[in-house]
């Protein structure tokens, strides 16, 4: 999924304004322990292992703004 | 993967926490996740999606509503002293009474009897039309999610006893390939080897073999479907033991491991399958037990490929 050329950056204030208003969808990649431990509210949890497999299952619309992150900071 | 509208966030959950956001923790629940809507659905159609997300009661009390709802609009609308609903040519009285027939004519009108004792006149027929039409909606939207819920149980029972029935056949499967690989194996040590058909035999057990690995790995990452943890122990030990079998024919006669080409291609796939097959890299957690045996097939996995 993340492996699209042109997944546009966006900014903290950004992902706020966006979820607020419910346009985006956060999904996090993390393994299962570290989604559990922390994540933005209402993400949906789609490892990086399996993402191949259920991305298409469970975000079957590939229209929707999808913001995918990880750890982050290296 | 063709999801055009893809965004990310560099800093993740560690620059998201820094920067203040909220955070949510323990396993999500359904009501956490957002109701997302698409760029490409209009106002209507976003509507008719939360209509029929609904639930058979709240839908039963959002129609109820809107008969008590419209009852009172006619009700008010005989204030006015303006043309609302009349019965035997005279308007309905503003009383309690004029009160109950206004909400048995919603009753009527929302379920599209329209028995005529009651007719409006001048602006509550368009409120009756619009009453008409939007109650019949809510209804039919009712009528099938209740009908749509016995469907889902069905499909679900239809669905319980075809995955009973495949993961049978893995069972089966996968005895009968051990059995076979044993056998091999037997022969292999007493050298009683016919050599062109031991590759025979071996090459179709392999392809077997990573046909049953391949639904196996499904198993283990597709979480849709759950697996009862004896059931699954007993084909990850099945399989273990195949895969072990297979390292000690190889032991016994490297030429099983084929020339470069096709046999050693399967052994490749094996390895690769094998190889995603670990306690701690697949997604659900499971017994130590499992675990280990898990662990066991990936590591066998790599040693058939070297």
């Amino acid at each position: 999924m993340d492996d699209s050329p042109d997944a546009e950056e966006l900014s903290f204030e950004q992902v706020v304004e966006r979820l607020a208003q419910r346009t985006l969808l956060p999904v996090n990649v993390l393994p299962r322990d570290a989604f559990i431990a922390r994540r933005i509210p209402g993400s949906l949890h789609l490892p990086l292992r399996t993402l191949q497999d259920e991305a298409p299952l469970r975000l079957p619309d590939k229209s929707l703004q999808v913001l995918v992150y990880c750890t982050g900071f290296g | 993967m063709g999801y055009t509208n893809l965004k990310h966030f560099g800093p993740g959950i560690e620059g998201w926490i820094q920067s203040g956001g909220p955070v949510e923790s323990d396993l999500p629940t359904e009501s956490s996740i957002p109701l997302v809507s698409s760029p490409r659905r209009s106002r209507t159609q976003r509507g008719l999606v939360r209509l029929l997300q609904l639930s058979p009661a709240r839908l039963l009390l959002l129609w109820l509503s809107m008969v008590v709802g419209f009852a009172i609009v006619y009700w008010i609308w005989g204030f006015s002293g303006l043309p609302g609903l009349m019965t035997n040519g005279q308007p309905i009285p503003t009383s309690l009474e004029g009160f109950l027939t206004c909400l048995y004519f919603s009753f009527v009108t929302a379920t599209s009897v329209g028995f005529g004792d009651v007719v409006p006149m001048g602006v509550m027929r368009a409120i009756a039309v619009l009453e008409a039409a939007t109650a019949l909606l809510v209804f039919g939207v009712l009528v099938s999610r209740l009908i749509g819920q016995n469907q889902d149980r069905m499909i679900r029972e239809i669905h319980q006893v075809s995955f009973e029935d495949r993961l049978g056949r893995v069972r089966v499967n996968l005895h009968l390939v051990l059995t076979e690989l044993q056998e091999l194996a037997e022969r292999c040590a007493g050298d009683t080897l016919n050599q062109d058909r031991f590759r025979s035999r071996w090459e179709s057990l392999t392809l077997v073999l990573i046909g049953e690995l391949r639904i196996v790995h499904e198993l283990l990452y597709k979480t849709e479907q759950h697996v009862d943890e004896p059931v699954l122990e007993t084909l990850l030990l099945n399989l273990a033991a195949c895969l072990n079998e297979m390292r000690e024919i190889l032991r016994c006669n490297p030429l099983a491991a084929g020339d470069p080409g096709a046999p050693r291609q399967n052994l490749k796939t094996l390895s690769i399958l094998s190889e995603e097959i670990c306690g701690e890299c697949v997604p659900r957690q499971y017994a130590p037990e499992l675990k280990a045996t898990m662990d066991r097939i990936q590591s066998v996995g790599r040693e058939l490929a070297g």
